[in-house]
């Protein structure tokens, strides 16, 4: 499991996160939303173990506090919204930095679909493509979703924010087999319909605060998203039983 | 052996293998200029005679004996040691800064080395003589160390905000370092007697003619320090290349990596220049050249780099002694000639990837 109660994290004087109380089971896929400046990204920060903070933070039994880099290493792989790379890496090469065996940068590759993309400069490649390839490498680092009977954490942050609609299903079903498989997902989403069809369970922030957490037809209601959005937005169901968003109702 | 380990579970692309056949060439290259060095120069020695004589147990002839053991060994070695240094610290320093033109040369490093280093030759019979006694031929290389140091750490202070290198900010920044290092030099050079001034000069435009083993021994220590440090951080280098943020998620500790950078650089970069003055631009040609034939990935460039950059301050060293003979030109004016040129074509090369 991957909780926090009462997280508060001051930057420069900031309040950014007022005491949030979060909560990620392994096997499931938990979103969370919110609009921008929420504080999704530093919520992911802590969890993480990139930011400081007040209040307490677990992944599984290290406290993430004062748990050393190279542990939560082992536990966890972060997907960042973006990844400079600064000499000319090839493909392979990137992802083998992830440090998984290196038979697994071949299977790696395969999953995201680029397995014939090994020998190609990095730098070459599209901006959609370079994420898949980030997530490769980051899919290296818990290549087993389960170890030794824990469960390994996958961290997506904006995963699927540079990619075409293909890819964004083809991501988003990656880490949904995560889940499946016994790991845990958290991921930061921009798009509620994706959302609605993959998360097990949604966190949706708002002004530094996780407003609701619970199912997707809890928490991706009108009410709770226009007020969250700071604008009126309507909750649908899709033809064969999906909770849908459809931007239109504000223009109403 | 060899073949069989790299056919087995290596994806294509990745240039590991190539950079492992690299090595192999290379530590052949080294071993070949290593003995062409030992015979060339403006005694002529003939190899044939002294392997001859070696093979067969008769003394070598005495002249030959001295100008071998005692000049041309000590210098084989320094030679080696400087370059293998220097070639490293660039590796190590363009890792931390994420950027291939931090070299210790361009942006002050060796400069804050250099002054640490003068400082110690003109104000080191200042000290109380034991202490003076206590450190010896030690006192100029743990100076250049110091100031090495220094200068690494103001530089990163001043160019790296967040993680993020401004190159910029770092050539700059090493623009004001030098700047303020040639003032400090000036004052020390206006200090100095005529005996440390003939040294300085001569130091300052790099060469290897002063090589003894007491002088080596002396800068050894910092120098295998920084050989056999920087290996250790080949992991971390090649996590740091995707951002610091992304090196943490990937298990490194990031300011302790960065530490144990700083001291890597500061004592190959301090030793390097105590004992052979400013040879600049190994730190930058030797890793491009490396990376553009086998790759960036950290753990055989920081190898291959060590070999390459002992084979070409070699083989700068026998131009600079066969080129005026028997006088020599100073191997620093060499490796200018050569690394000015290059760093002009890394900067033309490098147009519109500003800050990749």
């Amino acid at each position: 499991m991957l909780s926090a109660t009462n997280l508060r994290v001051t930057i420069d004087g900031t309040t950014i996160l007022h005491g949030v109380d979060f909560i990620a089971e392994p096997g499931e896929v938990t979103a969370i939303v919110g609009p921008n400046g929420s504080g999704k990204s530093t919520l992911l920060s802590a969890l993480t173990g990139t930011q400081t903070f007040d209040g307490e933070a677990q992944m599984g039994a290290l406290d993430l506090a004062t748990a050393k880099p190279w542990e939560l290493a082992a536990r966890r792989a972060v997907l960042a919204q973006f990844t400079s790379v600064a000499f000319p890496f090839t493909v392979s090469e990137v992802v083998r930095i992830g440090g998984g065996e290196p038979d697994l940068t071949t299977a790696a590759l395969a999953r995201v679909g680029l397995g014939t993309y090994g020998t190609r400069p990095y730098h070459a490649l599209s901006g959609g493509e370079q994420q898949r390839v980030q997530l490769a490498r980051v899919l290296t680092q818990v290549w087993r979703p389960m170890d030794a009977g824990v469960a390994r954490w996958l961290i997506l942050d904006e995963p699927v924010s540079s990619l075409d609609i293909a890819h964004q299903l083809d991501v988003m079903e990656i880490a949904r087999d995560f889940a499946r498989a016994g790991g845990g997902v958290v991921a930061v989403m921009h798009d509620l319909n994706l959302t609605a069809m993959f998360a097990d369970s949604v966190a949706l922030m708002s002004k530094g605060q996780v407003v609701r957490q619970g199912a997707v037809h809890d928490v991706l209601t009108d009410e709770t998203l226009s007020g969250a959005y700071g604008c009126r937005v309507q909750v649908n169901m899709a033809p064969r039983g999906g909770t849908f968003v459809l931007p239109q109702a504000s223009q109403a | 052996m060899v073949a069989m380990t790299e056919s087995t579970g290596q994806s294509a692309g990745d240039r590991q293998p190539l950079a492992r056949h690299a090595t192999l060439a290379l530590l052949v290259l080294l071993l070949m200029v290593s003995v062409a060095s030992l015979f060339v120069g403006a005694t002529g020695i003939s190899p044939m005679e002294v392997i001859g004589a070696v093979l067969a147990g008769e003394p070598i002839e005495t002249s030959a004996r001295v100008v071998i053991l005692d000049i041309r060994l000590p210098r084989l070695a320094m030679g080696a040691l400087v370059g293998a240094s220097l070639a490293v610290a660039g590796v190590v320093m363009q890792g931390l800064f994420r950027n291939p033109l931090a070299d210790p040369g361009i942006v002050g490093v060796s400069a804050g080395a250099g002054l640490g280093a003068i400082t110690a030759i003109v104000l080191g019979g200042l000290l109380p003589s034991t202490v003076g006694a206590a450190l010896g031929y030690a006192l100029v290389p743990v100076a250049a160390f110091v100031g090495g140091g220094v200068s690494v750490v103001l530089l990163y202070i001043v160019s790296t905000r967040n993680g993020q290198t401004s190159v910029a900010t770092m050539l700059l920044a090493g623009i004001a370092l030098s700047a303020m290092v040639s003032a400090v030099s000036g004052v020390m050079i206006y200090l100095a007697d005529d005996a440390q001034l003939r040294d300085l000069t001569f130091w300052g435009l790099g060469s290897l003619a002063g090589a003894t083993w007491s002088k080596l021994l002396a800068a050894m220590p910092l120098m295998v320090l920084g050989l056999l440090g920087a290996p250790l951080l080949a992991r971390s280098l090649d996590t740091l290349a995707l951002g610091e943020i992304a090196a943490q998620h990937m298990g490194i500790d990031i300011q302790r990596m960065k530490r144990l950078a700083v001291v890597i650089v500061a004592a190959s970069v301090g030793a390097a220049v105590a004992v052979s003055g400013g040879i600049g631009f190994v730190g930058i040609v030797v890793p491009h050249l490396l990376r553009l034939m086998t790759g960036p990935s950290h753990a055989p460039l920081i190898l291959n780099s060590a070999l390459l950059g002992a084979s070409i301050l070699l083989l700068a060293d026998m131009i600079s002694r066969v080129i005026v003979a028997p006088a020599e030109l100073p191997i620093g004016i060499i490796m200018a000639l050569i690394g000015g040129p290059f760093f002009l074509w890394v900067l033309i090369k490098r147009r519109g990837f500003a800050g990749v």
